[in-house]
């Protein structure tokens, strides 16, 4: 279910499944993929401007730690290696985090600040739940 | 005509707490040390200050408090290799013959920031995730320990070693024997990480001054020249990247190996950048001092102690001399002069040394596996 009210950034997007999908940009030159996206390649440095790409809805742990320190601590961080060859880092909340281990899968949803600011709506971080 | 650079004299502040000094009078302290090292009237050229974090016009805060005023004044700044980083500008105007004698300090005052993991750029994408540096250090341990089989315990053994050095370190921040359990029960910072798996953030001062072998020589007792210095940078990787081994460091110190035409096995003693339990382990592998995966083993052999045959951190390390970022760089230089002349004290290794390498990192922006690596190698001659 997606909330109508949330301020969804350019780099989330809710697909017809209800999956969400990280989109990240990938040059045309020579097909490096980047999250979060960047305008030009660092690769192959063309001229051309990088496209719009799909990074995935998920991926396994390749690392992770629980923060206990710190603004919002206790919260999990992880890198999330994703089919597509990006690393994407992500955030848990700290009761899923019992259940993670390297390899783990999860997937990516929209992460919402704690809402003292913006009632709660803004997207800051991409959240990391486990399973598909 | 290029010329071989010569450590002149060094000097350090006491790591620690110094509420009651100004960034310029910590700085000053460190740089009359080292002046009073020398031994004799000391003509300073040129100035090279780094700081991580501690705004503008460190070198020109420094040296109005030791009333040497209007030199040319270089500041730079490169994380935790700021004065690493000076230090090899200062090898360079020494070496290039621009100048005949050139100070480095680097300094430091982190706990008037208010403790806690240093601050990171609001705009990086990472930080943005809630990303600190102790994170990304927990999750290079996690995966080293997945891959390698190794314990929270055989991490915390480095915690020991160098906490138990700075103990007899009069320049380390830390002063208390501690054992296993003492790291174990030490609270949560990011798993596996407990506080005694971490460098803490302290204030200090530490100076270097370079000049050419005439000027070395009327100093009495051992020289020591600079054989070789590097500094390199990260590469921005977005895709996949081994975490349990710092390509950097690997790349830097073969750089400095090469120039100076030395392997790994002709290092006598190291400092290495143990910001946490698992740097020194991957450092180890970076030295060369072991093989992949073999860094436990080598630390339980008693090889990097201080009595052992290439002792690493007999200082202490950043775990236990602490970690004024700017000011780490030029510390370890201190540290490893007094050790290749015989002056450490209580914390000086047994085998004789004649080859030292400094190794100091420096990160905190997204893509990289380290924003920075600086290595120096020391001789006594």
């Amino acid at each position: 279910m997606v909330d109508p009210a949330l301020e969804t950034p350019d780099w989330i997007r809710a697909t017809e499944t209800g999956a969400w999908h990280l989109t990240g940009s990938q040059c045309p030159t020579c097909s490096a993929a980047y999250f979060p996206g960047r305008r030009h390649c660092v690769e192959c440095g063309a001229d051309e401007e990088t496209r719009p790409f799909d990074v995935g809805g998920g991926g396994e742990i390749y690392s992770w730690t629980r923060i206990h320190v710190g603004a919002g601590a206790p919260y999990v961080l992880a890198y999330i290696d994703t089919p597509s060859g990006v690393r994407v880092m992500g955030r848990m909340d700290d009761a899923v985090s019992a259940q993670v281990a390297v390899g783990t899968y999860v997937s990516f949803l929209p992460g919402v600040a704690d809402g003292e600011l913006d009632g709660g709506h803004r997207v800051g971080h991409i959240a990391l739940m486990e399973g598909r | 005509m290029s010329r071989e650079p010569y450590v002149l004299g060094v000097g350090m502040t006491t790591f620690g707490k110094h509420p009651d000094a100004t960034l310029g009078e910590l700085g000053a302290e460190a740089v009359r040390a080292a002046v009073h090292d020398v031994g004799g009237p000391v003509v300073i050229d040129e100035v090279f200050a780094g700081s991580a974090l501690g705004g503008m016009l460190v070198g020109q805060r420094v040296m109005r408090e030791v009333g040497a005023n209007g030199l040319p004044i270089f500041n730079v700044e490169n994380a935790c290799s700021s004065s690493a980083a000076a230090l090899h500008l200062a090898l360079d105007r020494v070496r290039s013959g621009v100048c005949e004698t050139a100070l480095v300090v680097g300094v430091e005052q982190l706990t008037k920031l208010g403790g806690g993991p240093l601050p990171l750029d609001a705009d990086d994408w990472e930080a943005a995730q809630g990303m600190v540096m102790p994170a990304v250090y927990a999750m290079r341990a996690r995966r080293y320990m997945t891959e390698t089989g190794t314990t929270a315990e055989d991490l915390a053994e480095v915690s020991v070693k160098n906490h138990n050095n700075g103990v007899l370190n009069p320049r380390a921040a830390w002063n208390k024997t501690i054992d296993l359990d003492d790291v174990a029960a030490s609270r949560m910072i990011a798993d596996p990480f407990t506080l005694l798996h971490c460098c803490p953030s302290v204030d200090g001062a530490a100076a270097v001054l370079i000049s050419t072998k005439e000027r070395a020589e009327a100093r009495d007792g051992d020289k020591v020249r600079v054989l070789s210095s590097v500094v390199r940078s990260g590469e921005f990787k977005n895709g996949f990247r081994d975490m349990t081994r710092s390509a950097l460091s690997f790349r830097a110190i073969e750089q400095a190996y090469t120039e100076a035409g030395i392997t790994a096995r002709d290092v006598d003693v190291a400092e290495v950048h143990d910001a946490f339990t698992i740097a020194e382990l991957m450092y180890y592998e970076s030295l060369g001092l072991c093989g992949r995966g073999e860094a436990v083993e080598l630390l339980r052999s008693g090889a990097t102690q201080i009595t052992g045959s290439t002792p690493v951190n007999p200082s202490g390390g950043l775990l236990a001399r602490g970690h004024p970022v700017g000011a780490t760089g030029a510390a370890q230089i201190v540290e490893l002069v007094n050790q290749l002349r015989g002056d450490a004290g209580a914390v000086q290794v047994t085998n004789d040394p004649e080859i030292a390498v400094a190794h100091c990192t420096g990160g905190g922006a997204w893509g990289f596996d380290h924003g920075v690596c600086s290595i120096h190698l020391l001789a006594r001659c």
